[in-house]
């Protein structure tokens, strides 16, 4: 035990160098991505996904119902949900893992409501997101950005939220334009 | 909720063999099978052994379902003694459910007679006298080292869904087998109930690619599919370009993996597997085709649930790997049924590890190369005037060349972007930009409205008088094989991709294309410079080849693949 004692010093002395370079260099690298998420988002350009097949003789396929809503994840742990890189906070898994809906909008919308909660989860970062995108547009540039995106249909929103809840620990679904809070449902 | 008359609960062990291959049989006699946990008010219910119907009695019987029993011989983990105790407890119990119906059967008579005898009742044999079916492989499975060996390759036991093994081979023991593995193996060794024949379907599993090259392979191959008959194509895809999938028009479940979650991998595991079950026994796919450089394990456990029906699974798995780079990954052939090569124009040069390296298991697994597989439905060039118009590209005065550097490769190309700009201005050609959709948008040195954001991009090919572009699998067969202008390679060296420096050299080499790959700043300026001129001399050139596309024949394979397998007698 002896002989190891001086390497573990210093592969503790590393470690703490490290975690104080990463407390100076993660919010400056946050605000990077920040700054960078919110060009992206006001180029007007920021969904742009211009799909121009050919003749194919098939329609868009119609949404799946969510792997999670049929399966059987009785007993398996809890799963970590990211901050998102535009985030910069000592502890991210002290803030509630929060499912975000986000209905389909015209670009200008998507990207005002999301520049709206991007100021917001730059500023005081108070929730790990979790957003739930009605179509697949904005999952690129979201998942760009660090953030955990699932693809779900409005009719199957509570179910789905209810069968990932335990996944990720969620406590709460809101929409993301009005911050109106869509489940748990208070009854009486 | 509605129960369907005839389901069937099945009661097993964790990872029992036995349990998939009953469930496989159900379901193709026109059983609905559904996991005891789940079973709601099951007509019947079926414990793969004795041990697991003494197991869910903590938790109750189903009250009105007929109860079938199969016991089972002593196991590799139980002693004569612990068997002969088990079924002495099974005698109680059974005395105590007097008043249930209850079935007991056994895998062989020697298991009947022997359990008969301890329970003093009559025990049925499945299979009675039914002869073993000749398939085309030969096993022998070593229980205590957990492998089975085969004239073609070795795989570890529990590789592969013992229901699928059950389509491909016979099976014999080695020397010191349990009881319970000779009945297993001589069960298994019997014809299986065959479902009844329809249009195959399929799961496509799409990993987290730097870009989109293993997404658009795998279009091109389930286009191919269809095209020949294929039923149901799913996408299970970690690509964020999953929106691609849904517009192609094929169903997709997008994924995230456990590096983009920041989660314990071995936390994700577990939810991917249930996951990935769920779809398998909803969808009940003829084979799963995964395309990426290694099978996940998830894919392989999910492979092994009792009531996905035991699909094949083919692996699509491209050469050209960085010369010295992790191999491991091969070692994951064994996994599968069929190993598909889509054929690469540079293979010649290819000195990576899918040519050097020889994994230790390759199990019942063959390998095939096809021709190159490149998209084509949807992706067909216009023609150029056309394509131009489409594209609102109108320059009556300059010459028009498309840069293509794929992923996130303006921001690690830099110096390259800022050498091509200043060349083509020297020049005077108007530079269109093609930026992936999984990319951010670039640098201020372009001009947004030089910028494109197309995709298939092939379909445009014809707008242009010449390329750039990164050399990718695919950037580099639809390029080569469908455009006679000049061409200039700029390979992305990235850990994660393929030997795109390797592919490049070998065109130039060829007299296909060029390769950008100077020495120095002047020496790009140089090589750029001679490059443009090219493009105003428009010039054509007429040694690229051109070879069929090898998706029909990946198709072709992978159909014949998911048909009833075949059988010498």
């Amino acid at each position: 035990m002896n002989a190891k004692r001086p390497q573990d010093t210093a592969s503790l002395n590393l470690l703490r160098e490290l975690t104080d370079e990463l407390t100076i260099v993660g919010p400056r690298l946050a605000i990077y991505e920040y700054r960078a998420f919110c060009s992206e988002l006001r180029s007007g350009k920021a969904f742009a996904l211009d799909l121009r097949f050919g003749p194919r003789d098939t329609a868009p396929a119609e949404p799946l119902t969510a792997p999670e809503c049929l399966a059987d994840a009785w007993g398996l742990p809890e799963t970590a949900l990211p901050l998102g890189r535009i985030s910069w906070t000592e502890s991210p898994e002290r803030l509630p893992a929060t499912a975000i809906w986000l209905p389909d909008s015209s670009d200008a919308n998507l990207a005002a409501i999301l520049l709206k909660f991007a100021a917001e989860h730059h500023r005081d970062p108070f929730l790990r997101p979790l957003f739930l995108c009605e179509s697949f547009r904005a999952l690129p540039i979201l998942s760009r950005y660090g953030f955990a995106t699932l693809q779900c249909q409005a009719p199957d929103l509570m179910l789905f939220t209810e069968a990932l809840a335990p996944r990720f620990g969620l406590t709460q679904l809101r929409n993301a334009a009005s911050g109106e809070r869509l489940w748990p449902i208070n009854i009486g | 909720m509605t129960i369907p008359e005839k389901t069937v609960a099945i009661g097993a062990e964790p990872n029992d063999p036995l349990a998939p291959i009953l469930g496989s049989d159900l379901a193709a006699e026109g059983w609905n099978p559904v996991p005891l946990e789940r079973a709601e008010a099951p007509a019947r219910v079926l414990f793969t052994s004795q041990t697991a119907f003494l197991g869910s009695l903590l938790f109750g019987l189903p009250e009105t379902a007929l109860i079938e029993i199969v016991l089972r011989r002593a196991t590799a983990t139980q002693s004569a003694s612990e068997w002969a105790t088990g079924l002495h407890l099974l005698r109680q119990v059974l005395r105590r459910h007097g008043d249930r119906p209850i079935t007991l059967s056994a895998l062989s008579d020697t298991a009947a007679r022997e359990a008969g005898a301890i329970l003093q009742r009559d025990v049925g044999v499945r299979r009675d006298g039914r002869d073993p079916e000749v398939r085309l492989a030969h096993g022998v499975v070593h229980e205590a080292r957990d492998e089975i060996v085969f004239p073609q390759g070795r795989m570890q036991a529990s590789a592969w869904n013992w229901a699928r093994l059950r389509r491909r081979a016979n099976l014999n023991v080695a020397t010191g087998a349990s009881d319970d593995l000779h009945d297993l193996v001589s069960f298994m060794n019997c014809p299986r109930s065959e479902p009844a024949l329809r249009a195959p379907r399929f799961l496509f599993v799409v990993p987290n690619g730097v870009g989109l090259g293993h997404l658009t392979r795998m279009l091109a191959i389930a286009d191919s599919l269809r095209a020949q008959g294929a039923g149901e194509i799913r996408f299970w895809c970690f690509s964020q370009g999953a929106g691609i999938i849904q517009a192609a028009g094929y169903g997709v479940h997008y994924r995230m993996t456990a590096r983009h979650l920041q989660c314990r991998p071995e936390d994700w595991h577990g939810w991917e597997v249930a996951a990935l079950q769920a779809v398998l026994e909803q969808l009940r796919p003829e084979a799963v085709v995964l395309d990426g450089s290694a099978i996940d394990l998830a894919v392989a456990e999910a492979l092994r649930g009792t009531l996905c029906c035991a699909p094949e699974l083919i692996w699509i798995r491209r050469a050209m790997w960085q010369k010295g780079g992790a191999a491991e990954g091969l070692e994951g052939g064994q996994f599968a049924s069929l190993i598909l090569e889509p054929g690469d124009l540079a293979a010649e040069d290819d000195s990576g590890a899918t040519v050097t390296y020889k994994p230790a298991r390759t199990g019942l697994s063959k390998f095939s190369v096809t021709p190159p597989v490149t998209l084509t439905l949807g992706n067909t060039p216009l023609p150029r005037r056309e394509a131009r118009r489409t594209l609102g590209l109108r320059s009556f005065t300059r010459k028009l060349c498309l840069v293509s550097l794929g992923g996130d490769a303006f921001s690690r190309q830099q110096p390259a972007v800022e050498q091509i700009v200043a060349a083509a201005r020297r020049a005077n050609v108007r530079l269109i930009w093609a930026r992936s959709p999984l990319a951010r948008i670039p640098s201020d040195l372009i001009d947004d409205s030089d910028m494109l954001h197309v995709y298939p991009l092939g379909r445009f090919f014809e707008a242009f008088d010449g390329a750039i572009s990164a050399c990718g699998y695919n950037s580099f067969h639809e390029l080569l094989q469908t455009t006679t202008y000049p061409l200039m390679f700029v390979p992305v060296q990235h850990q994660k991709l393929d030997d795109q420096a390797a592919r490049a050299r070998y065109a130039a080499k060829q007299g296909w294309a060029d390769c950008l790959e100077a020495e120095s700043p002047q020496a790009m300026a140089a090589q750029l410079d001679t490059f443009f001129a090219q493009i105003k001399a428009s010039a054509a050139a007429t040694t690229r080849p051109r070879v069929r596309n090898g998706s029909v024949e990946m198709a072709e394979r992978i159909m014949a693949l998911a048909e009833p397998a075949e059988v010498l007698a």
